[in-house]
């Protein structure tokens, strides 16, 4: 009897596990299935696609863009279909949660056809993960690839072969040369009705911006005169002392030093102290993590002004949403003693395709496509004649003349435009697409860009992967979040110099003199490499 | 010949014992199956995982996989150095050890007493609704309350100050959010709040287990109210107590009795308040995850290990030593 109830068990628990089995199985399947349903004849077709080879099929690529903040969801919008439309391809896309989800996918070695990413650039740029682009155009015979010998040599892997560019690099040169293109620049933006009310008081320096702040903390006590967006405290300050806001390299004193080292952070520090210490900014603004909660605070009429990112407009459609009244602008120039925008950036995310990419040809000539003067138009901008139409060209001062709000993240993320033509963006199309004369963000940046200087060679310092330079670079970056804010919060001038003082001992305990001398090596290197590129040799 | 026999009997005991087991298990087959999937699932979730603790005295690369745990080239103690010499070590361990200590400290009791209180409480109704309110700040989650309390505690219009300063107990509002200096009592506070009701539940089931003939007698001997509670209740749930009291010392460094020192930290940590706020949990956190520095972020959370094991021994033998009871 025991015998017979021992056998039931046993098979009782073989079922279980069986069952267990199934749905796991199941469960892994739904994986690959579940985003394509209703999408089942783009999946079909990539089958058939890789089989059969037939360029009349619309192929489907996968990617994964490794930026949380990404709007586009999915391959939908007429830009995207249009690119389908020229290229044969649609994407079938996945947007980061969070930044740890691509180094697992490396690391478990489950990728997708594509990935576009900034901060795995360097992981990314490897044999065993990613096709290099030479290998492909080589292997598939593609013609008219042609490859910036100046973007070559900045995004280069530590083994000499190129996987990816970096997108939005454009050389100092074409910048200068193409009117209509135009530099981000950090926001200030403010009340205009509450402006009326003061008298329209000049705005032409930093102090007559303090005397504005006092003078709404005195009008209005239950109001918090300036509020910071948490991904952009300080940016719009720096910028006007000329110090970077971008924890890189800067030359000082003709030598590359890691960006606290510029003197002009010392003028900034002191004087985000001092709107502190007069109660012009809280110390709470400090503390808040989730990026809208400066501008809730604007919406809700909590606030005056607000040190953002250029969303000026986005930010005006939500007030009216919501009811209000009043309004918001923003400042259109720069007026501290000393403005510079250091644009040294190499580029910042670039596409890569991966090993495990089921079809290397169609991905190559997609991105080749993508970084056309046609892709880029037609991705940055919208579809010619339908979104966009333009008089002269560029090199003339032309800009396309949008028939959407062409700044609008609604706008933008109902055609699709912008978003997919970052996947080649070669900066000077993405900076011609922010010239929308009459409006306030653009005549902040055409007066910012009297003020921008930039040195790729600065960008293109990189640190190798897990080396003893990456260890203190990071340390240094996260040891200034923590350090800065008691500079910030210091209850006198003194103990902000102090702070100050002490950060800086700080760094150089971490081994920023260190890190110092190896961005020296590097640059060195890289100007040498830059100066043999541009020779031929 | 005296030594063989000896032998010879410990064979039969043995074969005895094997019986008996065999017997047991039999009898208990329906109650084993269900802890063997137990056991498959402790083995592969806690047990299995723990060959990546060889990441801590190792190269590894993130991009090598999980083979690479075992093929990527040792480094020793290397990670364990860079920590002892990162520039806030010593906030970190001194973070990590206070907050633990404190709420080891204020609340470990504080659902001792709750327990005690309701016990003597005679109206059920008042008794349930305390019980209830007091333990259902346990089913909200961390960013919940994390959430409520930067609207309750900001010193923008937060409920609190505004109260405070309407008492007159304030004259301008306290930046408990953002002044370092309120961070450990904040996070001591707000886990008595969240936790202390879902424990009161352990405590209550140990004193329904006392005999009432004991009051009785007690009571028919002149003994008082807090008499009774001293020398009746308490005595009568020290063994919950002491084991209850071994488990938060085994979790001490994650917050003791009413954990969540990494939530807290993370959700409620701020570049204003780090100096105080920043543990070895958000710390190993933030290098492995966010900087994918992951051995040096493994060989962080060892240490921390290796700190556990030893308070939870340490407790343990302590316990024995000067209450007799342990818990293993």
């Amino acid at each position: 009897m025991l015998k017979g109830e021992l056998r039931r068990i046993i098979s009782l628990m073989v079922l279980v596990m069986v069952a267990l089995f199934v749905m796991a199985a199941c469960s892994s399947d739904n994986t690959t299935s579940s985003s394509s349903n209703g999408e089942k004849t783009g999946e079909e077709t990539t089958t058939n696609d890789s089989n059969t080879n037939d360029s009349n099929e619309v192929k489907e690529l996968s990617i994964f863009v490794d930026h949380s903040f990404w709007p586009l969801t999915d391959w939908s919008g007429a830009v995207a279909e249009e690119i389908t439309k020229r290229t044969g391809v649609k994407l079938k896309v996945q947007v980061a949660s969070d930044g740890q989800q691509l180094p697992l996918m490396i690391s478990s070695g489950d990728l997708p056809d594509l990935v576009f990413t900034s901060t795995n650039f360097q992981q990314m740029s490897n044999a065993n993960i990613s096709y290099s682009w030479d290998e492909l155009i080589e292997k598939y015979n593609i013609k008219d690839f042609n490859i910036d010998p100046v973007a070559r040599v900045l995004n280069q892997g530590e083994d000499g072969n190129l996987y990816s560019v970096k997108n939005g690099f454009t050389s100092r040169e074409a910048f200068e040369a193409t009117p209509a293109a135009l530099g981000n620049v950090p926001a200030l933006s403010y009340r205009t009705d509450i402006m009326e009310e003061l008298g329209n008081p000049k705005l032409e320096s930093l102090d007559d911006l303090e005397n504005v702040l006092k003078l709404v903390k005195e009008k209005y006590p239950n109001m918090t005169p300036l509020v910071m967006a948490p991904n952009a405290i300080g940016q719009h300050f720096r910028v006007n002392f000329g110090a970077s806001y971008i924890k890189g390299f800067q030359v000082v004193d003709g030598e590359v030093k890691y960006f606290l080292a510029q003197p002009e952070q010392y003028d900034y520090y002191m004087f985000m102290n001092k709107l502190y210490r007069e109660g012009l900014i809280s110390a709470e603004n400090f503390t808040w993590s989730d990026q809208s909660q400066g501008k809730a605070k604007i919406i809700n009429g909590e606030a005056f002004a607000i040190n953002n990112l250029t969303d000026m407009a986005t930010i005006n459609k939500e007030i009216e949403a919501s009811g209000k009244d009043f309004r918001i602008t923003q400042l259109t120039k720069l007026v501290g003693p000393n403005p510079r925008i250091s644009a040294d950036s190499a580029g910042w995310s670039g596409t890569f395709i991966t090993k495990k990419a089921k079809d290397p040809e169609a991905a190559i000539k997609f991105l080749q496509f993508m970084q056309s003067d046609e892709g880029q138009m037609l991705g940055l901008w919208g579809i010619e004649g339908e979104h966009w139409t333009m008089e002269k060209p560029i090199e003339e001062g032309g800009y396309p003349e949008f028939k959407y709000e062409s700044q609008s993240a609604a706008a933008q993320k109902e055609i699709g435009s912008v978003w997919w033509g970052l996947l080649g963006d070669k900066g000077i199309y993405a900076q011609v697409q922010r010239y929308v004369p009459g409006t306030p963000q653009t005549e902040a940046m055409i007066d910012a860009k009297q003020y921008t200087k930039g040195n790729p060679l600065l960008g293109g310092i990189v640190l190798p992967v897990d080396s003893e330079y990456q260890i203190i670079k990071a340390e240094l970056d996260n040891m200034v979040v923590n350090e800065e804010t008691k500079i910030y919060l210091a209850e006198t001038e003194a103990e902000a110099s102090q702070a100050y003082e002490n950060m800086m001992e700080t760094a150089k305990n971490i081994g920023m003199d260190k890190l110092n001398e190896y961005a020296n090596e590097q640059y060195k290197a890289l100007e040498a490499e830059l100066n043999k590129a541009k020779s031929g040799n | 010949m005296k030594l063989k026999k000896v032998e010879d009997n410990s064979h039969i005991s043995i074969d005895i014992h094997k019986q008996q087991f065999w017997k047991r298990f039999k009898k208990q087959i329906y109650l084993q199956s269900f802890v063997f999937f137990g056991l498959i699932v402790l083995f592969f979730f806690q047990y299995l995982p723990m060959f990546g603790i060889l990441m801590a005295f190792k190269e590894y690369s993130i991009t090598d996989g999980i083979a690479g745990i075992l093929t990527s080239e040792w480094a020793g103690l290397k990670y364990f150095k860079q920590f002892f010499n990162a520039y806030q070590f010593e906030q970190i361990v001194t973070n990590t050890l206070a907050i633990s200590f404190l709420k080891l400290f204020f609340a470990f009791p504080v659902p001792i007493i709750l327990a005690i209180m309701l016990n003597e409480v005679r109206i059920s109704a008042v008794k349930r609704i305390v019980q209830t309110t007091s333990y259902f700040p346990h089913f909200i989650s961390w960013v919940v309350v994390a959430g409520l309390a930067s609207v309750f505690l900001s010193t923008e219009q937060g409920v609190i100050n505004n109260l405070l300063i309407s008492l007159g107990l304030a004259d301008k509002p306290i930046a408990f959010l953002s002044n370092p200096d309120h961070f450990w009592g904040l996070a001591v506070t707000t886990a008595m709040w969240k936790e202390a009701g879902w424990w009161t539940i352990i405590f209550l089931a140990a004193l329904s287990g006392i005999n009432p003939a004991l009051y009785e007698a007690a009571q028919i001997d002149g003994a008082g109210r807090i008499q009774r509670i001293w020398h009746i209740t308490l005595p009568s749930i020290k063994g919950t107590i002491v084991v209850v009291l071994i488990l938060a010392i085994g979790n001490l460094l994650g917050g003791g009795l009413v954990g969540s020192n990494f939530e807290q930290s993370f959700l409620l940590g701020n570049s204003v308040n780090s100096d105080k706020s920043e543990i070895l949990q958000t710390y190993a956190f933030k290098m492995g995850l966010a900087q994918g520095r992951y051995s040096y972020a493994t060989a962080i959370d060892l240490i921390q290990s290796i700190i556990s094991v030893t308070l939870i021994f340490g407790a343990n033998w302590l316990s024995k030593k000067v209450t007799k009871t342990g818990l293993f």
